[in-house]
């Protein structure tokens, strides 16, 4: 008898305190649990083996000495040696050897292992882990033999069920411990939040913006601290701050949210993404991420400064110069300058249509087409734009046939622009003498203008390309009359932007016709509107 | 003696202003000019122009300013913005012109305008 009434308590006591353990660190788990083996088993050699793939090794990762109150580690076993032990163990739940010497799973440790270290008993536990064997805890009792109790193999199987434990235990910490380092070198700042808004988890960017912003650790307090707004410079009320909009389950993606608090001397900018955290149904928390664009956004304020002035500071001697040039030709001057102040007037068209076309591209790669919509009527704003077009460009014949109104909900000098590329090209591309029509027809749902030229065409092979960026549909050709490439690139992005479309109709040599579509405002809703706007 | 129109050009490019002087010359107007928003309004107050041809962008006074001037001190004389602008109809706006044009423009579109601005004055005043 190795154990009595007094020792079922004590190995209670035992496997409790193993149980209750912080299994994070594996290799602590493995030395508490070979010791409490060798004491509540009571045997001399305790230890656990791990499978080692592909070589079919068992590698010892702890073994304590009790005699010696010892811990060691590092032997290997090869399966072509053991074979039948090591069958043994993917087929027994217990290996339960009374008679190590002679039991024909463990005799094959006899001389080598068993005799020499003068163990006689063994009781070994497969231990599994994520439904695979991973090795095995060896129970080796030194002295006169032992016949293994059904209690003590139960302990065993306990204890080997508590190694597997450890190894999950140990698993889940490091793969929490990888993730939390990576979301701590984020630069961004991460933050998780519970239902009621409190910060329950926060990376070290995140961290730094809270104390920054005054410290707090919800977003009550953070309230009091700390004021956003949006793009439009409006000051957001709690109930429209990513995280309260997370909460009602949406997720807000990449919106730019400018922060202020009586901590942060200058105003910081954030591109903040957030998102639900969902518990089955139930919306648990939200996650945000909070990137801070400040300098980008300071970059881009000077972006539009240095454009601005830029362009200023060529169209004003653009503008001198094709003034001159028209009036020195429309005075009594020899013939032969006419042909040269032409080509000047000419030269300066070219450069301001350069200029413009820079601008253009500098206005979509700063995001700057945002769309400040009102209720209008399109056709007096195309009036407008024919009104102006044939002040600059007298003599030539323009056709206007509009239906009234034409309510459309549209951002004003985006869509004249549009118009006015449209009408530009038309005008561009065909003879002097040739008409330009342009209509608008309103419809159910939509109103449509089309401005339609008798010019040169667009030829076939170069009609899909004429949306693109940069795209000349004449580049190298005698109609080539200069620009970047973008007018039309523009429209069309202004006209996808408004919900509606761009497209054309074109023969090459008799013309082409340009579609304008935009979604037609409620007519009810927006006729008072539209009168006061047209 | 002074019953043509008088336009007030107000811009800092020397050669602008010496333009438009050249070319609304043969418009039956009266141009004078003005480098900046405080010299036009000593201009201003020297004589009311009947048109206020104005640039926005100038150093010492710009145009926005010389507008709430005019504003404070009761009115103003029509005003068609002259701008170099990306969009020039929102400057216009900002100061509630009676009109604008963009820069570079067409002589003939900048003196068409000027006439039916005089014109609408002219009519009002007899």
């Amino acid at each position: 008898m190795h154990t009595g009434a007094g020792g079922d308590r004590e190995r209670e006591r035992v496997l409790l305190e193993l149980a209750k353990r912080d299994k994070r660190d594996l290799a602590q788990s493995l030395r508490a649990i070979t010791e409490a083996a060798s004491v509540v088993l009571a045997v001399a050699r305790a230890s656990v083996w791990r499978l080692a793939r592909p070589d079919g090794a068992l590698v010892c990762e702890e073994l304590y000495l009790r005699g010696e109150r010892r811990h060691e580690r590092g032997s290997t076993l090869f399966q072509r040696d053991y074979p039948a032990y090591f069958a043994a163990l993917l087929e027994s739940r217990a290996i339960s050897a009374d008679d190590a010497r002679t039991d024909p799973r463990t005799r094959e440790f006899g001389p080598g292992y068993l005799e020499p270290l003068g163990i006689t008993s063994m009781l070994d536990v497969p231990i599994w882990h994520d439904g695979a064997l991973y090795g095995v805890l060896c129970c080796e009792h030194v002295g006169p033999q032992r016949r293994w109790r059904s209690d003590e193999e139960t302990i065993a199987g306990n204890l080997s069920d508590l190694v597997s434990l450890s190894i999950e235990a140990a698993e889940r910490h490091a793969a929490e411990m990888r993730w939390r380092t990576v979301v701590e070198s984020i630069g961004d700042a991460v933050f998780v939040l519970d239902a009621n808004g409190g910060i329950t988890q926060a990376n070290a960017a995140a961290r730094a913006l809270v104390a920054r912003g005054g410290g707090s650790a919800s977003l009550r307090e953070w309230v009091k601290l700390a004021e956003y707004r949006d793009r439009a410079g409006r000051v957001l009320p709690i109930s429209d701050w990513p995280t309260a909009r997370a909460l009602r389950g949406e997720t807000v993606h990449g919106e730019i949210l400018h922060l202020r608090s009586a901590t942060i001397p200058d105003e910081l900018s954030f591109r903040v993404t957030c998102s639900p955290v969902r518990d089955g149904d139930r919306i648990v928390g939200s996650v945000g991420v909070y990137t801070d664009v400040s300098e980008e956004m300071h970059l881009e304020e000077l972006q539009r400064e240095l454009l601005a002035a830029l362009a200023h500071e060529l169209k004003t001697p653009v503008a001198i110069t094709k003034g001159y040039a028209q009036h020195l030709e429309s005075l009594d001057v020899q013939p032969a300058w006419r042909p040269m102040l032409r080509a000047i007037d000419r030269a300066a068209g070219r450069m301001e249509r350069l200029i413009d076309d820079l601008v253009d591209v500098s206005v979509l790669r700063l995001g700057r087409l945002a769309l400040h919509r009102e209720p209008i009527d399109l056709s007096a704003l195309v009036s407008g734009v024919v009104e102006r077009f044939a002040r600059s460009a007298p003599g030539r014949q323009l056709r206007v046939e509009a239906q009234q109104p034409a309510p459309v909900f549209a951002d004003r000098p985006r869509v004249e622009q549009a118009l006015r590329r449209l009408i530009d090209n038309a005008a561009r591309y065909s003879p002097d003498e040739s008409a330009i029509e342009i209509s608008v027809t309103v419809g159910e749902h939509d109103v449509l203008c089309a401005v339609r030229d008798a010019g040169i065409g667009i030829p076939a092979d170069r009609q899909r390309h004429l949306f693109e960026l940069f795209y000349r549909a004449h580049a190298g050709t005698p109609h080539d009359v200069g620009g970047l490439g973008v007018g039309l690139f523009l429209a069309r992005e202004i006209a996808v932007r408004h919900g509606g479309a761009l497209w054309f109709e074109s023969t090459e040599g008799e013309g082409s016709t340009f579609f304008l579509r935009l979604p037609r405002a409620d007519a009810d809703a927006d006729a008072g509107a539209s009168e006061s706007a047209s | 003696m002074s019953a043509r129109p008088l336009v007030l050009v107000v811009d800092d490019d020397d050669d602008l202003r010496e333009l438009l002087g050249v070319l609304l010359a043969t418009e039956g107007v009266e141009v004078a000019s003005a480098a900046n928003g405080l010299e036009a309004l000593s201009a201003i107050a020297a004589r009311r122009p009947d048109l206020i041809l104005l640039d926005m962008k100038m150093p010492v006074m710009d145009g926005w300013e010389l507008c709430r001037r005019l504003d404070a001190d009761g009115g103003r004389p029509p005003i068609l913005v002259m701008t170099a602008a990306f969009d020039p109809a929102a400057r216009a706006a900002e100061v509630r012109a009676d009109g604008w044009i963009g820069k570079p423009f067409e002589n003939e579109e900048i003196r068409s305008m000027v006439r039916s601005i005089v014109a609408r004055r002219a009519s009002r005043s007899s």
